[in-house]
């Protein structure tokens, strides 16, 4: 996570923005997005909270100019959503890998590679490098449609960067993978960041969301009810965590009888320890390197 | 036009429909219409009958199968990749609307080339296996032969030219059929002198008489210079239904070929009534072998095929799959349906009335009978530019015809097609909750 100063220049702006699905008739039916105002910055990892129904996925399809905005402003890279140009620096992937069954891994990065405007041996050498990235070199030649969840994820992962774009749009990312997939995912996102592409994150994994966004903005039906950066909106008031290693239980217990007395209220007192996440990553990737799979 | 952007879904569509086994049910169902109907429909026995069965039916279903699969994949293309939202992913690339329409249309119009090409091959198969050995039944070479009509030049008869130009029933012509008395004959020519001398010629007439019953009717061909026939033929036949006369070759002089109808029915006075219209008398001439003919038809074909795949697509585009397919569906009815269409546009009723007096006209009447003729407008060139019924009557398919289908299928239909669905399409929102 990185902090960005505050005129570096917006890579998506929406001001204002009202989206109004309306029924056969023209009577308005869901109020999906209202007056909804963000903007982010070039580099930035922004996530996009929110239950279900709240706008996240209404507002990514504004940014893809699959959806018009009902009112308000809505800028990508300055230009309008709709204009094909736009397109040619942003990468989406959608929560779920719609992809062609039919086709095989290796084929599936070509199409869109193809659609992303490269061609020739540029083509090619993109499409091994996101196959090597992911991890689907033993895979290349099976069809997408006998794929697992996970990897036909990283498919659906690998086209969305398949055109090197400057934005992505990442809906649920870690959606379907396991914890060794889900750490790739983030360490990838965060490599992207570090590499100076922006990201902007839906989903539900909110512990994901931590790990990884810079800025988040909560929607609930379709209003932006908190923004700010992830440190500024977790930070409770006066209230601190300490970490501490190499202490025995009674010096534990005198420094815990002293903060009390400080205080003037309980302390709370528990073991640190590691993640599950953590834990699990680590089991794995011992075993994996004691028994590598043929 | 960025074409790498192009081929990929071009590429995309073929790769769908071959490894979704669309092309090969498809062949396997072209392939069981091809050989199974002419094994199910009871022919003659002649070889002219089986040729007949597999040109007039076979052939047609292969063609109608054609159709119905085109539009259900250009349905299924846009609509089903729009429902399931695989779509999704490929309009947030840099790639324009109308470049995905175009490569999907062209995916499926190359789809059909190659179908139609194994079709052709398939029947001329057929009519290979089928035709005895070449020259030995001369009612087989004439159908094979993609034979020129010639209609007769009417001022050696002293008669009015009817007009070629007149609808079906030839209202507007001057002249729809004429009279002839016992004892009296009628001479007409054939401006033929283009053709070679000693080709086998073929004529056509349709012949009634004053008669009330449906007795035969007998009449006198005499052929050569008048005053100096070559070759009289009598004949015999059903009335008021196309009879066929072999011409012989000595029929052929360098000012054309000189008919002489003479009505001989003195003893038992009849007055014989010989169709002048478009579907009255014509000379049938042999310009073209059938490889060729059926190639030019199924380039006429594959116009019309050019067309269904353009309306599948923008359906598709617009509509959900189910509502698609019924749309398109509707409008193979409507296309199968030209003839009915044209008949009831051209004589104003929907069907023949069982008593003499004139139907009443209502306004509904009136407000359906415009909708037929503008139903007409288009559906008329469809029926008129088919090409099954010349290749199953030996006639030629000419190049003009080919080239009007190119034009009005190719290019004008599919343009209004392709320009609505686009208009539409890049309107369109992709992805509202529940509707897609």
């Amino acid at each position: 996570m990185t902090t960005l100063p505050n005129d570096t220049p917006a890579v998506i702006e929406a001001r204002g923005l009202h989206k109004v699905f309306r029924d056969f008739w023209g009577r308005p039916k869901v109020r999906a997005v209202q007056d909804l105002t963000l903007e982010v910055r070039s580099g930035e990892i922004f996530g996009l909270l929110g239950p279900n129904g709240s706008g996240k996925s209404t507002t990514i399809k504004m940014l893809l100019g699959l959806l018009y905005p009902t009112s308000g402003e809505l800028r990508v890279m300055g230009r309008s959503p709709r204009d094909a140009v736009t397109r040619e620096h942003l990468g989406f992937m959608p929560e779920e890998s719609y992809l062609y069954k039919y086709l095989t891994a290796q084929e599936t990065l070509e199409f869109y590679a193809a659609l992303g405007g490269l061609s020739g041996p540029a083509r090619r050498k993109r499409v091994d490098e996101m196959i090597e990235l992911m991890g689907l070199s033993g895979a290349r030649h099976r069809r997408v449609g006998e794929f697992s969840k996970g990897m036909a994820r990283r498919v659906g992962f690998a086209q969305a960067l398949i055109h090197d774009p400057d934005l992505l749009l990442l809906d649920e990312p870690t959606s379907g993978l396991d914890p060794i997939g889900c750490r790739q995912v983030k360490d990838l996102i965060l490599d992207l960041a570090r590499r100076g592409k922006t990201i902007l994150v839906c989903s539900h994994h909110l512990a994901d969301m931590q790990d990884v966004c810079d800025r988040v903005a909560i929607l609930l039906d379709g209003r932006v009810c908190a923004q700010g950066s992830v440190k500024d909106l977790v930070r409770q008031p006066d209230t601190w965590r300490v970490t501490l290693e190499g202490v025995d239980a009674a010096l534990r217990d005198r420094l815990v009888t002293y903060l009390q007395e400080q205080c003037g209220r309980p302390v709370a007192v528990e073991p640190a320890g590691r993640s599950l996440e953590a834990l699990f990553v680590d089991v794995v990737t011992r075993q994996r390197a004691a028994n590598p799979p043929p | 036009m960025n074409l790498p952007r192009l081929i990929a879904i071009v590429g995309l569509t073929l790769r769908d429909a071959v490894r979704s086994r669309v092309v090969i049910s498809l062949l396997a169902a072209l392939l069981l219409v091809l050989v199974g109907l002419p094994l199910l429909v009871q022919s003659d026995g002649t070889p002219v009958g089986r040729l007949k069965i597999i040109l007039e039916y076979a052939l047609a279903a292969a063609i109608g199968l054609l159709s119905v699969a085109t539009l259900w994949a250009g349905c299924a293309t846009m609509a089903a990749e729009l429902q399931d939202r695989r779509l999704f992913v490929v309009l947030a690339k840099p790639v324009r609307r109308w470049e995905i329409w175009v490569g999907k249309w062209l995916g499926i119009v190359l789809l059909d080339a190659a179908v139609l090409a194994v079709t052709g091959l398939v029947v001329a198969a057929l009519v290979a296996a089928v035709r005895p050995t070449a020259g030995s039944d001369p009612q087989v070479e004439a159908l094979l032969a993609g034979r020129d009509s010639y209609r007769p030049d009417w001022s050696a008869s002293g008669l009015a030219r009817p007009d070629p130009t007149a609808g079906g029933d030839n209202d507007k012509s001057p002249m729809k059929s004429v009279a002839l008395l016992p004892g009296h004959s009628l001479d007409f020519t054939f401006p033929v002198s283009a053709i070679a001398p000693a080709s086998p010629m073929e004529l056509r007439a349709r012949i009634g008489s004053s008669r009330p019953n449906r007795a035969p009717v007998e009449s006198v061909w005499e052929f050569g210079p008048p005053g100096k026939p070559t070759s009289v033929i009598s004949s015999t036949n059903a009335p008021g239904l196309s009879m066929t006369l072999a011409v012989p070759a000595t029929a052929w002089s360098p000012t054309g070929v000189h008919v002489r109808l003479i009505n001989q029915n003195e003893r038992d006075p009849t007055t014989l009534v010989l169709a002048t219209g478009p579907a009255g008398v014509e000379l049938l001439v042999p310009r073209d072998g059938f490889a060729v003919n059926l190639t030019r038809g199924l380039l006429v074909v594959f116009a019309r095929l050019a067309f269904l795949a353009a309306l599948g697509v923008t359906a598709g585009c617009l509509l959900s799959l189910p509502v698609a397919v019924f749309v398109a569906a509707f409008v193979l009815v409507l296309i199968a349906s030209a003839g009915y269409v044209q008949s009831v546009a051209v004589s104003g009723m929907y069907f023949i009335p069982m008593e003499s007096d004139a139907p009443e006209v209502g306004w509904l009447d009136r407000v359906v009978l415009l909708l037929f003729k503008l139903m007409n407008t288009v559906t008329q060139p469809l029926n008129r530019l088919a090409p099954v019924p010349l290749l199953a009557d030996g006639r030629r398919v000419a190049w003009t015809v080919v080239a009007q289908a190119a034009v009005l299928f190719g290019f004008a239909y599919s343009s209004v097609a392709a320009l609505f669905g686009l208009w539409r399409f890049t309107r369109r929102e992709v992805g509202r909750a529940g509707t897609d």
